[in-house]
């Protein structure tokens, strides 16, 4: 028995081996960190792939610097040079079976889509020439012919571009010839047109977003197609190599932020959040009727199978569910720099979402709640959440100095979301109420039975403490006790007194001031030393001739303390009248401790 | 030299049993480790020297000898999902021995946070551990005291504990591994 109770007792003492770990706000393993990575990029130029096909993920960064850099764990293996600024990176599986399977790179930077393959350009694919408005190629015919000259092109390019037109670049940039002196931009202008004017008139769009989308499987290495959106408001959805447009969908606004569910083939979603402040979804090669509204321009779109997370320039991320319903809303203490979602699978999946903030914070919300917060020394650029080298929750991140940094979400930590929902847990605390005793019973009995008589009782008692009060302070007034006199014999008198010197000689300044309207003569002003043996006064008293209304009279008494160690004492000052039964006025000068002991 | 006279003293005496825990992430190199040592304790495999090692999938167990001792190791899977399996042997095992990829510098965070929790398990307390600083061949292994370091070996108090730089695919230093855990679990 009793071992049995020693056995229970042992294993309660002992810690749950696992659970010491299980922290509340779980804190990311700091797997490594590179200020010198001058990766500068934003989350879209950011990616992770399995790209020599040998289970190692690389991390991919295209940055500002119209670089790409390849990290191998922690080694930078590879360096290219981009012919233009990136725009997005991603990665996708072609369609040819090959074992093992390697994924392409696709870098989207201007109009192109540079694709690589064992990190060697391979293919570039140009976005479809736009078709150029009729007015504009008449006025660079004219100008070629020359019917007009470059001040007449200019005028009438502008006016088209005011109609609302979309202008090709060569035109653009003849319009935004305008500053400088007067003859230079004539001459620029000439110089331009001549040198522009016998060329095929182009119209060329840029990219905007860039991302991919399996195509009939959903396995990790299956065959999937890339989809971009461009300037001219529309989303192309490319063919398995990457090599030709296969859908084109036309769009209310410029795309600036993309993400997919779904199977090309089967069944697929293609949210796009637009510069109109509106997110727009493409359901199967057309474009839904469900459009989600925004209050200020997006910063950020998430998607997955079910939500779609949306932020904003207002500091908010709003979440919809697929159809356009709205689920709920997150408000946070600052703007929002990035969003990313996390996926961490564990024995059950667990779908959260990475805020980064201007405030240099980044969060982690598990629905509405946040399971994790963490300081960064900087603002956060870009981050990117996923598999890299060997480990699935590793998360990526690239700062403003271009330092790179990568954190790894430990296994046990705790990314539930802890229900703030309900009443609070102080509730189930029940309060100290006293027990219901017989004198508790017969009290509350006479309160109710004799309600009236107490409170008159009470009420009495009141008025008398109040006229007591009353009383008293009038007899303060009167007898001149108080430093302000109420008008006695409509005179009134404010004194002030004040000890100079360091002892143990002093100086007694009386300061005497007739408030009231008549004046008062003959003011014998005493002064009585509470300790008769302590102090020895220069005058006793101080004879003021006349006390006029407003006109302060001063005079000063030596003051000497007969035995300077004797401590401090005190000194009355009385002011009186020869009429007045009482004094005017009385106040109580303590006296400081003598310093000086001769 | 107190090794070896306690090693022929012990010859012909019946061999002790001891059960070993062989943890450490994926692709750490430890079925490599276990098949290299079962090699050089004179045990030939059936069809010969496996040229491919796979990753172990849940665990699996494996026996070998060494000297009075006879080594039973559970080599258990390092991959994510099935490191929750591993506590369910920490009862029956002796000694810990804990494989580290030196090469993979970005997961060491990880290893170390697994090894803490491995440390805070009280049915470990007080069991020796011996790390292997594995691939070391590797150019871009680190370096078995920086392994140790990423590991805060030196804050260990309440086990004894041992790191060795090794390769399992020449099989250098796994022998200097196990002569620090059997004389250990002879005491
Ligand atoms: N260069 C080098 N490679 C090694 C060494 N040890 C193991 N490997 C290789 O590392 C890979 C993984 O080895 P495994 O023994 O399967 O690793 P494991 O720790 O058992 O992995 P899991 O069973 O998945 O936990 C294999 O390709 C081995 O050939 C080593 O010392 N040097
Ligand atoms: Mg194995």
């Amino acid at each position: 028995m009793r071992e049995q109770q020693a056995a229970q007792q042992a294993a309660q003492q002992a810690p749950p081996p696992r659970q010491v770990k299980d922290k509340n706000t779980p804190a990311w393993l700091e797997a490594w960190q590179d200020p010198m990575a001058g990766a500068d990029a934003f989350s879209s130029c950011i990616c992770t792939a399995d790209l020599a096909g040998d289970g190692e993920f690389r991390l991919v960064v295209a940055t500002a610097m119209k670089k790409m850099k390849v990290w191998n764990g922690t080694s930078l293996t590879s360096e290219h040079d981009l012919l233009e600024p990136p725009v997005a990176v991603c990665t996708f599986y072609p369609a040819e079976p090959k074992s093992p399977k390697r994924p392409s790179l696709a870098i989207a930077a201007g109009t192109h889509v540079y694709i690589y393959r064992n990190l060697r350009p391979y293919y570039k694919f140009t976005l479809p020439a736009l078709t150029v408005d009729e007015q504009e190629i008449e006025v660079w015919k004219m100008v070629r012919d020359g019917q007009i000259g470059p001040k007449e092109a200019f005028d009438e390019l502008a006016n088209i571009r005011d109609a609302g037109v979309s202008l090709t670049s060569r035109s653009l940039d003849l319009l935004a010839m305008e500053d400088g002196a007067a003859g230079e931009v004539e001459q620029l202008r000439a110089a331009y047109c001549a040198a522009q004017a016998p060329e095929q008139l182009q119209h060329f769009t840029s990219i905007t977003c860039m991302g991919s989308i399996k195509k009939n499987m959903d396995e990790w290495d299956a065959t999937s197609c890339l989809f971009v959106g461009t300037e001219s408001a529309e989303l192309y959805v490319l063919n398995a190599n990457g090599s030709a447009v296969k859908t084109t969908t036309r769009l209310p606004s410029v795309p600036v932020f993309v993400a997919s569910t779904g199977l090309l083939d089967v069944d697929y979603r293609i949210v796009v959040a637009c510069r109109d402040g509106r997110v727009y979804t493409i359901k199967n090669d057309e474009l839904s009727t469900v459009v989600i509204e925004l209050e200020t321009q997006p910063c950020g779109l998430v998607r997955t199978a079910k939500q779609i997370h949306v932020a904003c320039m207002n500091q908010v991320i709003h979440c919809y569910h697929a159809k356009g319903k709205k689920a709920y809303s997150l408000y946070l203490p600052a703007e929002i720099t990035c969003i990313e979602s996390m996926e961490v699978t564990r024995t059950r999946a667990v779908r959260c979402l990475l805020v980064a903030l201007a405030n240099n914070e980044l969060r982690v919300y598990n629905e509405k709640h946040m399971v994790s917060k963490f300081d960064m020394m900087e603002p956060v650029r870009g981050l990117s959440f996923g598999r890299m080298g060997r480990e699935d929750n590793t998360l990526i991140l690239c700062t403003k100095g271009g330092c790179l940094q990568v954190k790894i979400m430990p296994r046990l930590a705790n990314l539930e979301a802890v229900s703030q929902n309900g009443p609070p847990p102080e509730q189930d605390i029940p309060l100290a109420v006293p027990k219901k005793t017989k004198l508790y019973v017969e009290q509350t009995q006479r309160e109710r039975e004799q309600a009236v008589d107490m409170h008159q009782a009470f009420q009495k008692d009141l008025l008398k403490l109040r006229l007591n009060t009353a009383r008293a302070y009038v007899k303060v007034m009167k007898d001149g006790q108080s430093p302000v006199n109420d008008s006695f014999e409509g005179v009134t008198v404010r004194i002030q007194a004040s000890v100079q010197g360091l002892g143990p000689l002093f100086k007694i300044r009386v300061h005497v001031v007739n408030t009231g309207t008549k004046p008062v003569y003959d003011v014998p002003i005493l002064l009585v030393p509470s300790d008769v043996d302590m102090y020895d006064l220069e005058e006793v008293i101080m004879q003021c001739p006349a006390l006029l209304p407003g006109l302060p009279w001063i005079d000063a008494v030596k003051c000497r303390q007969k035995d300077p160690a004797a401590g401090a004492g005190e000194i009355r000052v009385i002011v009186a009248t020869k009429t007045s039964p009482v004094p005017l006025i009385t106040a109580l000068i303590k006296m400081p401790l003598s310093e000086f002991l001769d | 030299m107190g090794y070896f006279s306690w090693f022929f003293g012990l010859m012909g005496k019946r061999k002790t049993k001891v059960n070993i825990l062989i943890v450490g992430l994926d692709n750490s190199g430890k079925t490599s480790i276990i098949e290299r040592m079962k090699l050089q304790s004179g045990k030939v495999p059936k069809g010969g020297m496996p040229q491919e090692v796979t990753p172990t999938v849940g665990f699996s167990v494996d026996e070998f000898s060494k000297g009075s001792l006879s080594f039973t190791v559970f080599d258990m899977s390092g991959a994510g999902r099935y490191r929750n399996l591993w506590e369910r042997h920490f009862r029956e095992a002796a000694a810990v021995v804990f494989v580290v990829d030196s090469a993979d510098k970005l997961r060491l965070c990880v290893a170390k946070d697994e090894l803490d929790a491995m440390l805070e398990s009280s049915e470990l307390l007080g069991k020796p551990f011996l790390v292997f600083a594995n691939k070391m061949d590797l150019p871009t292994a680190l370096s078995p005291v920086d392994v140790a370091q990423g590991l805060s070996l030196d804050e260990i108090e309440a086990h004894p504990w041992q790191i060795v730089p090794s390769n399992a695919l020449d099989g250098s230093g796994l022998q200097e591994g196990l002569d620090w855990l059997a004389n250990f679990l002879n005491k």
